[in-house]
């Protein structure tokens, strides 16, 4: 209806019933007036909703007046122009419209309830929003079909980054860890939660930036990163759930694969507890088959020689895979802010792996080249016992952990270089212990904390060999040493904001090591222990926007160790001294979206280590030496200033944050590496080392509501020089690179959802050994599509592609497809998953390490097809 | 503490007030019950405080223990009343509204009539979740307010006075981006609407802010003019806090 016909039909209204009652007219104005009752039982409801239209319905028409219902259900109004339709409406009755009659003195509405109400609970706030130093998301938002578990849903937040470990990035950065329902379960080791955490079960994601998580210290000192809360349903509370699976499939169509396992989480006001045990001989990520990592460092002895027994790599690249890992977590709430909890996890894991590599390594003025093809066989076993008791409340801090570790693990890798056939094993055992205890006091503006560290770790024996041949080795060393650290901190309050603190602390240290070598006697042994005395007065302010912090560290040193010369002569060394440094911290939020730091640092500190005192040549593998020949003090002094600024505005989505760091250091030891025939042996002796190293990194995300999309993009640059020092050759190092990375993840229709990620890098090394500059392009891209409720098809694809630029050799392009369907119904999930689908052999990659070149490739899993059920319960 | 029921509430509305009342940006999560009779919106701290009354069946308590679970209670998410003390009972009672507030040790109560706003609806929109938003704007106590309703909640709560629209306020903000509120969730679940207690100082609403303004013009000398400072010496000298009141004074 056009609008001369509207202004027609309100012309003849008017003039037609111009003259009744239930308005009366007073000028130009008119009033309405009645009452609104309940049609079930007559009794007056208030608060309802009057609207008043000039036209036929509430579309066409145009809104006069409203008013709403008083307590007694009654209401009145006056508008300018005369209305023709009216709308009575309120929640939990039936919307009432009518025309307005001319015989009516007094409107009485009768409403009748609706049976559609609210629903108990009405989320009306943005998915996003920002209260203070957290940001919610709101889950049910960025959940789709395709979302299981809480990795899932994380990879779909805007500003959250996952990599394929698990390994979660707030703003680029690092989270401290995940909380389960506000409580520290399993904290740093999140990995395993999770992925047992279903996605349907949450209700919201919260990340608390700059995480205090000592409430005594709230307000006082900023935490180091974010920590990442998972809120559950109600529903998922209080009942234990969990998943089964068993999967059964074929490797390169010839070998059995298989992966049995199942997970248990509950959570309830008293409790909470995650489970998980798997064995799993395919490539696939299944539910707790990340190998928990230890938390206790290596005995120093163990730092003399590389730890390759333990290094872990891409499922992609493993040839055959067997694991065995379980992990149990609980904690208790305790009365008032007491918590209890313990974990215990046992890996063992055995893969093989096969690589090569096409190497040039710089020796004087030349260069020497070899060809090599390796096998590896990787086997580890980590077992770690944890307990903790923890009392968090506002004005009292006090935590008790104790942790128990063993680490046994053996590598063997058969190498051809240049077609020498060459053995070499690896292996070793190591325990641990740690006992930390930490207590902090909060009287009025007075703060006082006490706490101590207790470490004591044991290497019986780690061997390193090539059995026979031209690289013939044999080297075993052991260890033990016991570490005890102390530190006092009192504060006061100057003032409102303004806060002084002194603290001293004591650290002391008894080492022990031994090195021998084929005939299994010592070649050279450390024995002894040094004394830290530091303490660093500190002027804090902190107002909630602007905080400030200077402090001036001042390191007292003792030492005492006995050790053998490299003509294996026993003598003592011992010294004392004092060193000083110097540290400025400021931050600004001027606004919840922003915040601004600056850090600056000045150390000078002694960096020897029980290393320093092995005057011997070590192998570290069969193609690297170490040698020491003189007792070497090394000392670093570093000059660091660091700058971040963030951005987020949670309504819009859009999370910016931009930083970059400048370091300078000097150190009193360098390296001198030689070639015999292709081991390289480094020579440490004193000389200047300086090296300079600026980086930067800005990180943008956005969320798209319309298309349920997050979009993100990052890019990083990284310079350094670093002197090398090569057949007493010396040359700077320059190495730039610079690195990008798009990535989208969208679930624009609820059937479709898509993954893409495109990471370009270039990095630039040069030298007066040569230059090499690499292009390198990885892509990533995952569909999957949605057939019904209850099947899904996806495919994803890796490919790496690798330019040498001063070469222009293009590595051959190799791309990992994958492809997967799953089904489901109910608690049930039948998935056929195929890794590796062209069955491709191999991926490149190139490294560059000071002025050696090293083309290598990694062979790939051969294609797998495996068909998995999972059951929830 | 003592807490009388005046009504049965059916929905609770939780809001996030954002203010600079004393010069820092505090943000405070705030709650709307709504009865049939009457609403009241005040902090959730209050609210709490005020349910655990009626838990301990209204009857006088260990004043230790009530302290000891009051502190539990602020120690939870959303706990803190920062400087929110006042509450707000809108047609309570019948056609007008009471305001409740404490300065320093001092409980104060107001009296007024209610009387709807005059609010002009605009035709802007704006989706805020997943609710289409309208726009409507009204001068209020000295401040120009932009809130957003939504007409898809049939209701026409909203918080402090900013209701009576055809909609749900869901969110609103004065020109000067001091204050803000913002709508997070309803909950249609049957709660007792409580009213506390005191030895209440009668007096206009006005007449309690500018006691305000006095108490954070320096809150030391106001303390040693109270009952309970007034023995006390050496009271320190506090910094001056600029009180920037929701409601402008009228001069």
């Amino acid at each position: 209806m056009n609008l001369h016909c509207k202004t027609i039909i309100l012309f003849l209204l008017v003039f037609t019933f111009g003259h009744v009652d239930i308005y009366a007219q007073r000028d130009s104005s008119v009033q309405i007036a009645g009452k609104v009752l309940d049609a079930k039982n007559s009794l007056p409801i208030p608060n309802v909703i009057i609207l008043l239209y000039s036209g036929e319905n509430e579309q066409d028409g145009k809104l006069i007046g409203y008013t709403t219902s008083n307590s007694d259900g009654i209401f009145s109004i006056e508008t300018n122009d005369k209305p023709t339709f009216v709308i009575a409406k309120l929640v939990g009755y039936k919307d009432y419209s009518f025309f307005l009659k001319d015989s009516e003195e007094q409107i009485t509405i009768s409403l009748e309830e609706n049976i559609e109400n609210l629903p108990e609970v009405t989320i009306v706030a943005p998915p996003i929003r920002q209260s203070g130093d957290t940001i919610t998301y709101r889950a049910s938002t960025f959940i789709t079909p395709n979302t299981y578990s809480a990795e899932d849903l994380m990879k779909r937040l805007p500003g959250i980054t996952v990599d394929s470990n698990g390994t979660i990035e707030y703003l680029g950065e690092s989270i401290q860890g995940v909380y389960i329902e506000g409580l520290d379960l399993v904290s740093k080791s999140y990995q395993t939660a999770t992925r047992i955490i279903k996605a349907e079960d949450i209700s919201a994601i919260d990340v608390m930036e700059r995480f205090q998580p000592k409430s005594v210290l709230k307000g006082l000192k900023e935490g180091e990163g974010a920590m990442i809360n998972i809120r559950l349903k109600d529903s998922a509370k209080l009942k234990p759930s969990g998943e089964v699976t068993i999967g059964a499939g074929t490797k390169n169509e010839e070998n059995e694969v298989h992966q049995l396992g199942g997970n248990l989480l509950l959570v309830n006001n008293k409790t909470q507890m995650i489970g998980s045990i798997a064995w799993d001989r395919t490539a696939s990520d299944l539910i707790g088959s990340h190998i928990s990592q230890a938390s206790i460092p290596s005995t120093s002895a163990l730092d003399l020689v590389e730890n390759r027994a333990t290094s872990q790599g891409d499922k992609n690249y493993r040839l055959s895979d067997n694991l065995l890992t379980t992990t149990l977590n609980q904690i208790f709430v305790l009365k008032d802010n007491h918590t209890a909890k313990y974990n215990v996890n046992y890996n063992h894991q055995n893969f093989s792996t096969s690589s090569g590599s096409n190497s040039r390594l710089a020796n004087g003025n030349s260069f020497v080249s070899y060809n090599q093809s390796k096998y590896n066989t990787s086997t580890t076993r980590l077992a770690t016992l944890y307990a903790n008791i923890t009392n968090n409340s506002s004005n009292r801090y006090f935590e008790n952990t104790s942790k128990l570790e063993g680490t046994i693990s053996s590598n063997i890798s058969d190498i051809s270089r240049n077609n020498m056939p060459i053995q070499e094993r690896v292996s070793l055992g190591e325990i641990r212990f740690e006992n930390t205890t930490d207590l902090i006091r909060k009287e009025g503006s007075r703060l006082f904390s006490i706490s101590g560290d207790i470490i004591y770790r044991k290497l019986p024996k780690a061997t390193n060999e090539v059995p026979s041949g031209e690289y013939f080795y044999y080297q075993r060393i052991s260890g033990q040493e016991f570490s005890a650290k102390t530190m006092f901190s009192y504060g006061w309050g100057l003032g409102d904001y303004l806060s002084v603190f002194g603290n001293i602390d004591f650290q002391g240290h008894l080492q022990e090591a031994e090195v021998s070598f084929e005939n299994d006697q010592p070649e050279s042994m450390v024995k002894g222990g040094k004394i830290f005395i530091t303490t660093s007065p500190t002027l804090d302010y902190n107002k909630s926007n602007f905080r400030w912090k200077v402090s001036f560290p001042i390191e007292f040193l003792y030492y005492n160790y006995r050790y053998l010369d490299y003509a294996d002569i026993s003598r003592y060394s011992n010294s004392n001294k004092v060193r000083l440094g110097g540290v400025l911290n400021m931050s600004y939020r001027p606004t919840p979206q922003w915040y601004m730091s600056w850090n600056s640092r000045y150390s000078n500190t002694d960096n020897s280590t029980l290393s320093d005192y092995m005057l011997v040549s070590i192998h570290t593998s069969f193609e690297n030496i170490i040698t020491r020949k003189v007792l070497l003090h090394p000392v670093r002094k570093a000059m660091s200033t660091m700058f971040s600024v963030e951005y987020k505005n949670p309504i819009k989505g859009f999370f910016a944050r931009i930083n970059g760091l400048g370091m300078r250091t000097i150190s009193n030891v360098i390296t001198d590496s030689s070639l015999h025939n292709t081991t390289k042996e480094g020579n440490m002796s004193r000389g200047e080392h300086k090296r300079t190293m600026y980086s930067g990194q800005l990180f943008l995300s956005k969320f798209l509501t319309d298309f349920k999309s997050v979009i993100s993009f990052s890019t990083d640059y990284n310079y350094s020089d670093n002197p090398i020092l090569i057949s007493g050759r010396r040359s700077e190092v320059n190495m730039h690179s610079l690195a990008s990375t798009i990535e989208l993840n969208s679930a624009p229709c609820h059937w479709l959802d898509l993954s893409s990620r495109i990471s370009w890098s270039q990095s630039v090394n040069v030298s007066e050994f040569g230059k090499t500059k690499i292009n390198e392009w990885r892509l990533f891209g995952s569909v999957i599509i949605g057939l019904g409720e209850k099947f899904n098809i996806g495919i994803q694809n890796k490919t790496n592609i690798v330019t040498h630029l001063e070469s222009n050799y293009k590595y051959p392009v190799f791309s990992l497809l994958d492809a997967f369907a799953t089904y489901r119904y109910k608690r049930y999930r039948v998935e056929v998953r195929c890794n590796n689908l062209l069955n491709n052999e191999a991926l490149f990659i190139y490294r560059s390490i000071d002025a050696d070149q090293h083309h290598s490739y990694s062979m790939l899993r051969p294609r797998q097809i495996v068909v998995s059920a999972f059951i929830k319960y | 503490m003592i807490v009388d029921k005046i009504d049965e509430g059916f929905l609770m509305y939780h809001y996030q007030f954002i203010h600079h009342e004393t010069g820092t940006e505090s943000e405070i999560p705030m709650i709307l019950q709504v009865g049939n009779q009457c609403q009241r919106f005040g902090s959730l701290a209050y609210y709490r405080e005020d349910s655990l009354a009626l838990t301990f069946n209204n009857e006088p308590q260990d004043t230790k223990l009530l302290g000891r679970k009051s502190a539990e209670l602020r120690a939870l998410p959303g706990g803190r009343h920062g400087d929110v003390f006042w509450t707000l009972y809108s047609n309570y009672p019948t056609t007008k509204r009471t305001i409740t507030d404490r300065v320093l040790m001092d409980h104060y109560i107001s009296e007024e009539q209610n009387e709807p706003l005059k609010w002009e609806l605009q035709t802007e929109k704006k989706l805020i979740g997943e609710y289409e938003c309208n726009k409507a704007t009204t001068d209020l106590y000295g401040r120009l307010w932009t809130v957003w309703y939504t007409p898809a909640i049939s209701r026409p709560d909203g918080p402090w006075l900013l209701r009576g629209l055809p909609g749900v306020v869901v969110e609103a903000e004065d020109d000067s981006g001091d204050f803000k509120f913002n709508l997070l969730k309803i909950e249609r679940r049957t709660n007792p609407i409580l009213f506390r207690k005191h030895n209440f100082f009668k007096a206009s609403r006005d007449d309690v802010l500018k006691q305000k303004i006095s108490y954070y013009k320096n809150r030391g000398q106001y303390f040693k003019a109270s009952s309970a400072g007034s023995s006390m010496q050496n009271i320190p000298k506090s910094e001056e806090i600029k009180y920037n009141p929701l409601r402008v004074i009228a001069q």
